[in-house]
């Protein structure tokens, strides 16, 4: 009996390894970079049959991010603050911030977890299901299980690129295993930090589960390594 | 001459007048001080639906934004053409409007930077709340729901319009310090119409309740523009009127609905007791009105028994009397007459009493100043008895008739005896009300 | 001997005294029924309280939960893990042995279906206790949908009717989800929303805002109407998961069959020695009773107030009957006292037939309070009752004691209108009576 358990815990072991490489390997090309790093995001929503854009131009560091609303007008100067989970809500007639929950939605069918860089590698525990072809290409198929609960979503389904070590598709799922959101992911940007350059994503479509038509595209635009100070960070400096 | 004689044999049978008479006064004081209570209940209910919980009169909505407004409220809201549109409509009522007020809400999250709290926010008219403050009947009938500070400055929310009025029991669930201007400015979160996040400032330093104890920490209240910063719009969700007091409120609502149905937009006019916007004004109401219409029928029923009873007896005593009086004239009429008429300056008689004794009541009660909890109550309130002519009246006409119609008929079913008979019948002794005075 | 001469004067002068019968019998219907309809609401209360709410017997928190720190930071003044293993422990033991133990936490926080917002008021507890502790009636807890109890994921909610109505659920209502004599029937009605899937969000206990998916899988009567406009009930895995906390605020628990107020004590005096902060108390003492115990008092104003109408009308009435039968009698109280019968007796006889007068009145009073129940309880009236949500059933209790105390109440009346009848007849001579005419 011992024993197999211990042939079934091995392959486990050798396949968490291999899974959280995967994790980080893929979180790069999402925003999870060391040095600070900027892009601009748009998101095009269409809901209910009516459609709607927003900007956002966002700076990450590590664990931390620093997203501005630049389009449209009403909502301009809107600030998210994300400290390693915490995310905070800002505007200039504010006289303190608000916080806020990564889970809530954002606009659309995005949430606010989705705006700033993906830490997957940090926040869940992986393994992988089984392996097959997607476009052609063979992909792990990754489970992640939050390991916290304040993350954007408890489950994900995960679509990673045994070649290229990108995430391609994602299933959100809820805590029972049903699939509520599904993104679909590109690479046509590059980034270089650290003296590497590689691909870094230029478009998240998250599609409703049940509702097909229901749709918001996040376009990643001009990213670059930036030097980021730490204390545009700091959640205390918003209220000047 | 009937009436001297009635007079007169009341005044034979001393003791079984006065006992009858007592019971009498006793049902009439009882329902009297039930109907004070009841009218009480209802006037303070009215008064606070209408200007406490800024219903006015009638409220106007759109149409079935009662169900939709939550599911789609772009779409079930009044906007600035639509609300001029209405305003025109009112104005062509002219002095029956004394004013009008408008409303929107919206859930939203109440934080003191380190804790949040969710509330619902109801924007309001700073104008209109201000003159509602001031109304006498809310003063008369309501003085419990308002808290004194809210009458020290009733300019308050007009002077600094980011003025919000939270709950005493906000307060404590939020540790905010009184006096309540010395705290910091809170942060109001909520959706806009359009569903993205949004906040505002606000300044504490007014205090509201809402009477209700399972509402006591659920409601902020703050003037309608800071509302609207909020939800991103110029629209409203309510026009509430409030009218002159002696509009009758009926007609007005089916002329309005007349006046409003030519409009491009559908809207729906409630009266400010309707079910549909106020479930707890219905729903306590409908409970006193069962509970005074069962105390009314027990009390009817035993107060009638006993005239039923003492009328009986005086008859049964008075047989022969009867008889005599038939004998030497008198219709049969003459003598139901007689003792109808007996009855009935008995209960008036008693009934002065009782408009007295009730009144003088009330009056002791409402000195002493008896102070009760009702159930769902978020405070103590006064326990009052609103003595009021017309539920005397009432009262009185009604014990009247009773009295009358139960006499009436006792009489009536005796009378059949023939008159032979009366006068010799030996069954009973004669009364005379002189045994009284022996020693 | 005296008690054969009253007993055939009351059946004598029966005619006499029809209307004071008749009043007496009304009184004692109308404090029956009185009685029997606040019992009812009593029951209901009691009923609804213990195991529709599942408060069971015993409540157990911190005694500063409800105090001025408790209520602006609740979360310090929630039951620790450590605690909570030490109360199962000693509760479940001698002398206690509480069969059913429900570990609850309540929240705040606003609901989203993806569209709209709402506040909410939450309420997490195990559901598979809940549903012991709710006992036949009460298992089935839902009136659309199926209870939490028999969910497979802990993510999954009961809504209160009001509150779903703002989260654009949709039913068809069935008039007949509740039955006449509280409960529902088990049966899973549909209902549908926009969407089911929603989601919490809630501030944490370290002041940050935190989010849970739940599946609304049912919908509910919270009761009140401005509490059903913002309630939810969840599995107590997902209410702590929202607040990120492994703390619970209360306890409760049943006892079957054991003294409640021995176990109170006991766990008060010798349980909690070391754990001072930690109170057990009845939930008719604790502040989620007092809606009960606000109620009853409203009721009993009333009650006391038509008592004290009914009952003064009625002695009137007596009071007349007898003295008209006094009066008539006035030569035969001669006759019986010149024979030998004391003043005393006299009056004695004249008692006496004021409580055959009495028991008469019962007797038909109490039938025709049957009667009546027996109607109202079967025509099944629903009526609205101040703030509660839903239509309740007026129903009336039938209680024996209230017809012995109302009893009791009928013969003091007829014994004071007898007193103050019959005061005369000791004090006049034997003479004065015989020569009466």
């Amino acid at each position: 009996m011992k024993l197999l358990i211990l042939l079934l815990v091995i392959p486990f072991y050798a396949n968490a390894d291999l899974a959280t490489d995967l994790l980080k390997a893929s979180d790069r090309a999402r925003g999870s970079v060391k040095d600070g790093v900027q892009w601009n995001a748009v998101i095009e929503t269409q809901e209910n049959g009516e459609s709607s854009t927003r900007e956002f131009n966002i700076k990450a560091k590590g664990d931390d991010a620093y997203v501005e609303s630049t389009k449209p007008a009403k909502n301009k100067g809107e600030i998210y603050i994300f400290n390693d989970r915490n995310m905070w809500f800002f505007k200039p007639s504010l006289k303190k911030p608000i916080s806020i929950s990564a889970r809530q939605k954002l606009t659309g069918q995005a949430a606010n977890g989705d705006i700033a860089s993906t830490h997957y590698a940090r926040d869940y525990a992986a393994v992988i299901e089984k392996t097959e072809l997607l476009n052609g290409d063979k992909m792990h198929v990754l489970l992640l299980t939050a390991k916290s609960k304040s993350l954007t979503y408890d489950k994900i389904r995960y679509w990673i690129s045994d070649k290229t070590k990108l995430a391609m598709k994602a299933e959100f799922l809820t805590l029972q295993g049903k699939p509520f959101k599904v993104g679909l992911l590109k690479y046509g940007n590059t980034l270089t930090a650290g003296g590497e350059t590689f691909p870094f994503i230029s478009e998240l479509v998250i599609v409703d589960a049940k509702f097909g038509n229901n749709k918001s595209t996040i376009n990643y635009k001009t990213p670059k390594v930036v030097q980021l100070s730490n204390s545009i960070f700091n959640v205390n400096n918003l209220t000047r | 001459m009937i009436w001297k004689f009635a007079y007169r044999n009341l005044l034979r049978n001393k003791r079984r007048s006065l006992s009858t008479g007592v019971a009498i006064c006793v049902g009439f004081v009882g329902l009297n001080l039930l109907g004070a209570y009841i009218y009480r209940a209802k006037m303070a209910l009215d008064t606070t639906s209408i200007y406490s919980a800024q219903k006015g009169h009638v409220s106007i909505y759109k149409k079935d934004s009662i169900e939709q407004y939550q599911i789609k409220p772009k779409k079930y809201i009044f906007s600035t053409e639509e609300q001029n549109q209405v305003e025109k409509i009112l104005a062509e009522f002219g002095p029956q409007v004394e004013y009008v007020g408008k409303q929107i809400s919206v859930p939203g999250l109440l934080s003191n930077g380190t804790k949040s709290h969710p509330v619902v926010i109801y924007g309001f008219d700073p104008v209109a709340f201000k003159k509602s403050l001031t109304q006498p009947a809310l003063l008369e009938w309501a003085k419990d729901w308002v808290l004194p500070s809210q009458l020290e400055d009733a300019d308050l929310f007009l002077k600094n319009p980011e003025t919000l009025s939270i709950t005493p029991k906000i307060a404590e669930l939020l540790s905010f310090k009184y006096p309540l201007k010395s705290n910091e400015a809170v942060q109001i979160a909520a959706r806009t119409l359009d569903g993205d996040l949004n906040a505002i400032n606000a300044e504490l330093g007014a205090e509201h309740t809402t009477g209700m104890q399972f509402l006591e920490d659920t409601i902020v209240l703050i003037p309608i523009a800071k509302v609207q910063e909020l939800l991103a719009t110029d629209a409203v969700e309510t026009i509430s009127v409030y009218l002159k007091h002696d509009v009758s409120l009926n007609r007005f609502i089916a002329e309005l609905r007349t006046k409003m149905s030519a409009l491009g937009f559908g809207t729906d006019i409630y009266r400010f007791d309707d079910p549909i916007i106020n479930a707890i004004h219905s729903g306590s109401m409908g409970f006193l009105y069962v509970m005074g219409g069962f105390f009314l029928f027990l009390i009817c029923t035993a107060v009638s028994l006993t005239i039923i009873n003492s009328l009986t007896m005086g008859i049964i005593e008075r047989t022969r009397e009867i008889g005599t009086l038939r004998a030497v004239g008198f219709k049969s009429l003459d003598v139901v007459q007689l003792f109808v008429r007996e009855s009935v300056l008995l209960s008036v008689i008693s009934m002065f009493f009782g408009v007295l004794i009730s009144f003088l009541v009330s009056s002791a009660i409402n000195a002493a100043n008896i102070r009760f909890f009702p159930p769902g109550a978020s405070t103590m309130i006064q326990f009052v008895l609103k003595w009021n002519l017309y539920i005397a009246g009432f009262v009185f006409i009604l014990l009247f008739i009773i009295a009358t119609v139960s006499s009436y008929f006792v009489i009536k079913s005796k009378l059949r005896t023939k008159l032979i008979a009366l006068l010799n019948d030996t069954s009973t002794f004669d009364d005379d009300s002189e045994e009284e005075e022996s020693p | 001997m005296i008690l054969k001469i009253a007993l055939r004067n009351t059946i004598k002068n029966w005619r006499h005294s029809i209307s004071a019968l008749l009043s007496l019998s009304a009184s004692f219907v109308s404090l029956v029924l009185f009685d029997g309809y606040m019992d009812d609401v009593k029951a209901m209360y009691i009923d609804n309280f213990t195991h529709r709410q599942m408060l069971g017997d015993i409540i157990i928190e911190h005694k500063d939960q409800y105090s001025k720190e408790g209520i602006s930071s609740p979360w310090e003044f929630w039951i620790s893990k450590e605690d909570q293993i030490y109360i199962q422990q000693k509760v479940t033991a001698e002398p206690v042995k509480a069969e059913i133990l429900i570990r609850n936490l309540n929240f705040q926080g606003m609901i989203t279906n993806g569209v709209q917002s709402q506040i909410l008021l939450g309420r997490g507890y195990d559901p598979v206790e809940g549903e012991k502790m709710r006992g036949k009636n009460w298992s089935w807890n839902v009136t659309y949908g199926t209870p939490l109890d028999r969910q497979e994921s802990a993510f999954t909610g009961a809504l209160g009717q009001g509150l779903a109505r703002k989260l654009a659920c949709t039913w068809t209502k069935d008039p007949n989800v509740m039955t006449f004599y509280g409960g529902y029937e088990q049966i899973d009605r549909p209902f549908d929303c926009l969407t089911k899937d929603l989601q919490i969000s809630s501030t944490t206990v370290d002041g940050q805002l935190n989010a849970i998916d739940i599946t609304a899988v049912a919908l509910m009567d919270a009761g009140y109407k401005d509490v059903d406009d913002r309630y939810i009930q969840t599995s107590l895995e997902a209410a702590q998961t929202l607040m990120n906390t492994d703390k619970v605020s209360f306890i409760s628990i049943s006892t079957a069959g054991r003294s409640v107020d021995e176990a109170i004590d006991y766990l008060n005096t010798d349980v909690f020695k070391d754990k001072k902060y930690l109170l057990a108390q009845r939930w008719q003492n604790h502040r989620l009773g007092e809606m009960y115990t606000k109620t009853m008092d409203f009721l009993s104003i009333f009650r006391n107030f038509v008592v004290v109408v009914i009952v003064l009308v009625s002695t009137l009435s007596v009071l007349n009957t007898m003295v008209k039968l006094v009066k008539e009698r006035t030569r035969e109280i001669g006759t019986m006292r010149s024979i030998g019968f004391l003043p005393q007796q006299v009056v004695k006889m004249f008692f006496l037939e004021s409580v055959f007068l009495s028991v008469m009145g019962t007797a038909v009073g109490a039938v025709m309070a049957l009667g009546l129940t027996f109607i109202f309880n079967s025509v099944k009236i629903m009526y609205k009752a101040g703030l509660l949500s839903e239509p309740v059933a007026f129903r009336i209790a039938f209680y024996p004691d209230a017809y012995v105390a109302a009893f009791i109440l009928l013969v003091s009346v007829g014994t004071v209108a007898t007193y103050f009848a019959t005061r005369q007849i000791i004090k006049s001579k034997i003479i004065d009576n015989l020569t009466y005419v």
